[in-house]
Formats: structure tokens, C-alpha cells, sequence
């Protein structure tokens, strides 16, 4: 999964090393409070990225004869925190590229984006989706197999959006050659079919084996997390959201066809929409582009906000484990 | 005095021991252990890294090989990417002839790699993508491969740090480093050990997979334990001290030039 240089445009390469540094700022506050905490978390960083670089390089047998590798992606969110597992696997896919010419020096930032962050989060979510419900070796073993198909996904969509991005005049592609129907497939395929197998027998069977040895020693979730900063961050999106209502043309790639129709036509494109959003399916939503019938756009827009505000509200609610005990 | 009894050894040691070698299958033990002892070499006596005659800070020297990839990707002109070809061939010329054949070994091995995925790609764009993306790509691996060849992992740290890098990552790699080899050696003698007491091949490989590196899990703890109480002992305070002064000369400057030029080249030719 390691992509190498010169399969992604140097923009790509770019937008995704900007993309992952607010990643990075956070992993690195969120592990110095760790570290208040447990001080060996600090050495453990370094420590995790020699664990994940030879399990990595480690040979498992897959039926055929062959051998596959496991990333440990989630395994390593699991044993130390789904935030210190980002850094260490960033450091290893960091060695790897520099001293090991494992994967690119440009592609880094692809690289973490999808084996530093979609693995370890991906898997970590359902491993405490599985714990919440009571079968954490469930939601481990998906979490593994889905973290790796995950990040073979993004993998295939970054590769596999290379001819469209950066081609030549006559439309030979820059970089990676291949489309987006050969990329995705071709990494999908053999993530879900061995990969994923390999990487969740594995995470399942090391996370067994330290659990029956050293319970202590898995990463304990905190029980409680200052949940301020997340509530001012919604707040404040709720109060800016009316900020929609001074848009007045509609927003890019939200066209009815009507709109598409028109547009094509004004840059001599087609006089008519693609034949499969013409005879598409149409869904007709009760409040329609936020507008209730019978009120001014506005009103709609914003009873539309409280509703979805006081729904959402109501679900978590609903969802959060009661205090009250029965008698 | 003759002796009474013969001294002719038994017949079973006299007949010829069978030994015939059976071509066994190289099991995925033996290929994991190959491969851990190769890293071990490598890191245990990493190949002395070559002075250049004008010995550059490593800041630069990292900058360098960032503008240098980045150049490459960015430029379709192959009068350009044959001038960094050049650049790179006379760079070369400075490596003794072991170090060379290293380099050339080591190159090829890793385009070849890189080609044969995009071989496919031939049906589909026909000859000149994929020999462009190929000279690309081939380039891009050896400025790469001459960085590795020529700075020793202190001086990776030390242009790190002088590029501001965070502290937590350069501590981070410079112990992912050091307990690599130490893992590593944990790792292989345990595989060593579990292959001398199977007498018969195992049913459930992956359970003692599981077990291997779950241990191998519980021994990195138990380091990091032992680390931070030394890291503590020693009076650590967060901070990574630059070992050495990493000045930048005129020299330095001087050295990015070819590669401004064939930038400026870039920016401003329109053949």
C-alpha cells in the first residue's frame, strides 16, 4: 500500500501533506496529555514505530504457497491509542521512506493520510463500537479488516484520480496511468480477498495473546474527556450557519438538471443533461433545499437547522448510558 | 606390538553418508529470519557513509533532496531531466567503486520494482508514457538512493532539527532507530528458538504468530519502562539537543545551485 513517487501529481502530494498537518498538531497535543499520564508513553512513540516497521516487514503464510504483510494499523491503536499510534506509524512510513526507500518522499503525506490515520481511526471506532457493545473482539476484527480496505480505498482513489488531475494536451497521463476504474479495483481486489484476512487474524490473535497476559498493559480509553471544545466548535457552526442564506446561486456540483442543462450549454458543452442523471433516480424530500412550503426561504432555512440541531440533540441523548438506577 | 583387536570402524560409519539435497521449500520462517538478518546487518554495520569533498550541512543536504524529487516530478522537458541526470552522474563519479556498484545494485533493483507495475499501462498509453514515467520515476530513485548513500542517519536528525522539525517526532525516530535493532534481534532470536524445538510443522502457524509479537508487544513496554526511567535519571526535559553546530556555509548555498538553475529553467523555458 506504500505508494511511491512520481504515482501522484506533486499537487496531490502537496494538498495531502497540508491535509494531514492539522492531523499531526493534534496527535502531538493529544499524546503530550497522554504522556502527563503515563510517562512511558513518550518512549513508547519511538519504541511502536520499530514494532509497526517489523511487523510490517514480517512474511505471513496465505493459503496458495504465498506470503502477505499485515500494516498493524488498528492493532497499534488498540495496544497504545488510536492518537500515539498516528505519530508512530507516521515516523515508520517516514523511515521507511528516507532510509529504506519504502514509499515515496513526496508521497508521504498520501502515505499517513491513509496507513497513520484511516487504519488506526477506522479500526479503533469499531473496536469501541464492539466494546460498547459488549463483543470488543468483534468490533476488533472489523475494525482491522475494514481499516485496511478502507485505507486500500483512499489508496485507489488517489491513484486512480491522477489521469483526470494531471495529463498532457492530447490526455496522457503525468503520473500513476492508471484510472480510476483499473486503481480501485486492482487495490480494493486484493486487500479484500488476502490483506484484510491477513491483517485481522493477526490484529485478533496479538491483541488475545496481550490481553490474556498483560490486560494492564492495552490502552485504557480516558473516561473523561473535556467534551468544551467540541460543543463550542458545534455551537459555533450552528450560529454561523444562517451565514447559508447569503448564497445565492447554488453550490458547485448541486445542479438540478435543469441548472446542469444551461451551464453545459453557456460553455458549449452539450445542449442537454447526461442521459443517466435525466433518467436517474429522484428522490423528492419533504423540505426540499431547506424550503418549507407557504414560508419565505429564510424562515424555512432556519426552522429546517433547529429541526436537524434538535434531532441530532434527541440521538444522542437517546444513545448516552442512563444514570438512573431501578428499583 | 600389533594391536588384537582391528581398528576398522564400524560398517555404518564407514558406508558413505547418503547426501543428497533435497530441494526443500525456503518455509516463510527461513524467509523472515533472512530478512531480519539482513536489517540487523544493515543496521548493526550501516556501510560508512562517503565524505564528499565539500561536506555539506545536513539541512541542505535534505532541502536538496526535497527540491531535487520535487523538480523531477514536476518537469515534462526531457532536455531539463536529462541536466538533472547529469547532475546526479557526476555526483556519482565522487563514489569509490564499491560503493558505486552498491548504489547501481540497489538503483536497478528498485526501478525494476517501480516499472513493473506501470508495465500494464502500455496497452492502454502505449510506449511513451510508460518510457517517460519510467526515466522519471528511475531518476527520482536513485537522487533518493545517493541521499541514503551519503548521510549517515545522525546528520538525517540533525537537518531535521534544524528545519524545526518537533522535537517529539526527532526523539521519536531516534529511538524508533536504536530499539529497531533491538526488537529485531528479540524477534529473530525468538524465531531461532521456535525453530530449533519444532520437531513438526506447526498446525496453527498464525497462533504462534499472535504469540511472537504479542510478547515482542510486551518486551517493547517493558523497554519503554526502562527507557524513561534512564531518560529520567539523566535529567531529560523534553528537549533534543543539536549535537553538532549545523551552520549553513556559502558553500552550501552555493551547492543548491545547479538545481535553482534547471528550477529557473523550469519556471522560465518555453521550448
Amino acid at each position: 500500500m506504500h505508494i511511491p513517487d512520481n504515482y501522484l501529481s506533486p499537487a496531490t502530494c502537496g494538498t495531502l501533506v497540508v491535509a494531514m498537518a492539522p492531523v499531526w498538531t493534534v496527535s502531538v497535543l493529544t499524546v503530550k496529555a497522554q504522556v502527563k499520564k503515563h510517562h512511558e508513553t513518550l518512549p513508547m512513540l519511538g519504541i511502536a514505530a520499530s514494532l509497526a516497521f517489523l511487523i510490517m516487514m514480517f512474511n505471513l503464510p496465505i493459503p496458495g504457497g504465498t506470503t502477505a504483510h499485515a500494516v498493524g494499523g488498528t492493532l497499534l491503536a488498540v495496544l497504545i491509542g488510536p492518537w500515539a499510534a498516528c505519530l508512530a506509524l507516521s515516523v515508520t512510513l517516514l523511515l521507511q521512506a528516507l532510509l529504506f526507500g519504502d514509499g515515496g518522499i513526496l508521497a508521504f503525506g498520501a502515505n499517513a493520510l491513509n496507513m497513520a490515520v484511516i487504519m488506526p481511526f477506522v479500526g479503533y471506532g469499531c473496536y469501541r463500537l464492539g466494546q460498547k457493545l459488549h463483543h470488543e473482539k468483534i468490533g476488533l476484527a472489523v475494525g482491522a479488516y475494514l481499516g485496511i480496505n478502507a485505507a486500500a480505498l483512499i489508496a485507489g482513489v488517489e491513484l486512480g484520480l491522477q489521469p483526470l488531475l494531471a495529463h498532457t494536451a492530447s490526455g496522457a497521463p503525468l503520473y500513476c496511468p492508471y484510472g480510476l476504474n483499473i486503481a480501485v479495483p486492482a487495490m480494493l481486489s486484493a486487500h479484500l480477498l488476502v490483506a484484510g484476512w491477513v491483517e485481522l487474524v493477526f490484529t485478533l490473535l496479538v491483541f488475545q495473546f496481550v490481553k490474556r497476559v498483560a490486560p494492564t498493559n492495552l490502552y485504557q480509553t480516558p473516561v473523561k474527556t473535556n467534551r468544551r471544545p467540541w460543543l463550542a466548535l458545534l455551537v459555533g457552526l450552528a450560529i454561523l450557519s444562517p451565514l447559508g442564506l447569503l448564497a445565492s446561486n447554488t453550490a458547485w456540483g448541486e445542479w438540478d438538471t435543469t441548472e446542469l442543462t444551461h451551464l453545459l450549454a453557456q460553455q458549449h458543452l452539450s445542449t442537454q443533461a447526461p442521459q443517466g442523471m435525466v433518467h436517474g433516480f429522484h428522490f423528492q424530500a419533504l423540505f426540499s433545499d431547506y424550503a418549507i412550503a407557504g414560508l419565505p426561504v429564510s424562515v424555512g432555512y432556519i426552522l429546517s437547522a433547529l429541526s436537524a440541531i434538535l434531532i441530532f440533540l434527541l440521538l444522542i441523548r437517546g444513545l448516552q448510558h442512563g444514570t438512573e438506577t431501578t428499583d | 606390538m600389533e594391536p588384537k583387536q582391528p581398528t576398522n570402524l564400524p560398517a555404518w560409519l564407514q558406508a558413505p553418508a547418503s547426501t543428497t539435497s533435497h530441494a526443500t521449500r525456503v518455509t516463510f520462517w527461513q524467509r523472515n529470519q533472512r530478512h531480519l538478518r539482513a536489517l540487523l546487518r544493515r543496521l548493526a554495520q550501516p556501510a560508512p557513509a562517503i565524505q564528499p569533498r565539500w561536506h555539506l550541512a545536513p539541512q541542505i543536504n535534505l532541502i536538496r533532496l526535497l527540491l531535487l524529487v520535487l523538480l523531477i516530478a514536476l518537469i515534462q522537458n526531457a532536455v531539463l531531466l536529462w541536466c538533472l541526470a547529469l547532475l546526479l552522474g557526476f555526483q556519482l563519479l565522487w563514489l569509490p567503486p564499491g560503493q558505486l556498484r552498491r548504489f547501481v545494485r540497489s538503483w536497478l533493483f528498485s526501478s525494476v520494482v517501480a516499472v513493473i507495475i506501470v508495465l500494464p499501462s502500455y496497452w492502454l498509453n502505449g510506449p511513451a508514457t510508460l518510457l517517460f514515467f519510467s526515466l522519471k520515476t528511475s531518476l527520482m530513485l536513485a537522487n533518493a538512493q545517493y541521499y541514503r548513500l551519503t548521510t549517515p542517519f545522525q546528520d538525517l536528525l540533525s537537518g531535521l532539527k534544524s528545519l524545526h522539525f518537533p522535537d517529539v517526532l526527532i526523539m521519536t525516530l531516534a529511538i524508533a532507530v536504536t530499539y529497531l535493532r533491538m526488537l529485531g534481534q528479540h524477534l529473530l532470536l525468538t524465531m531461532e528458538a521456535l525453530e530449533t524445538r519444532t520437531v513438526a510443522p506447526t498446525k496453527h502457524p498464525y497462533r504462534l504468530i499472535g504469540a511472537m509479537f504479542g510478547n515482542l508487544y510486551l518486551k517493547s513496554y517493558a523497554y519503554a519502562l526502562e527507557l524513561y526511567a534512564a531518560m529520567e535519571a539523566r535529567g531529560f526535559n523534553g528537549h533534543y539537543v543539536r549535537s553538532t553546530p549545523t551552520h549553513s556555509h556559502w558553500r552550501d548555498y552555493l551547492s543548491l545551485s545547479p538545481d535553482l538553475l534547471v528550477l529557473i529553467l523550469f519556471v522560465l523555458w518555453r521550448p
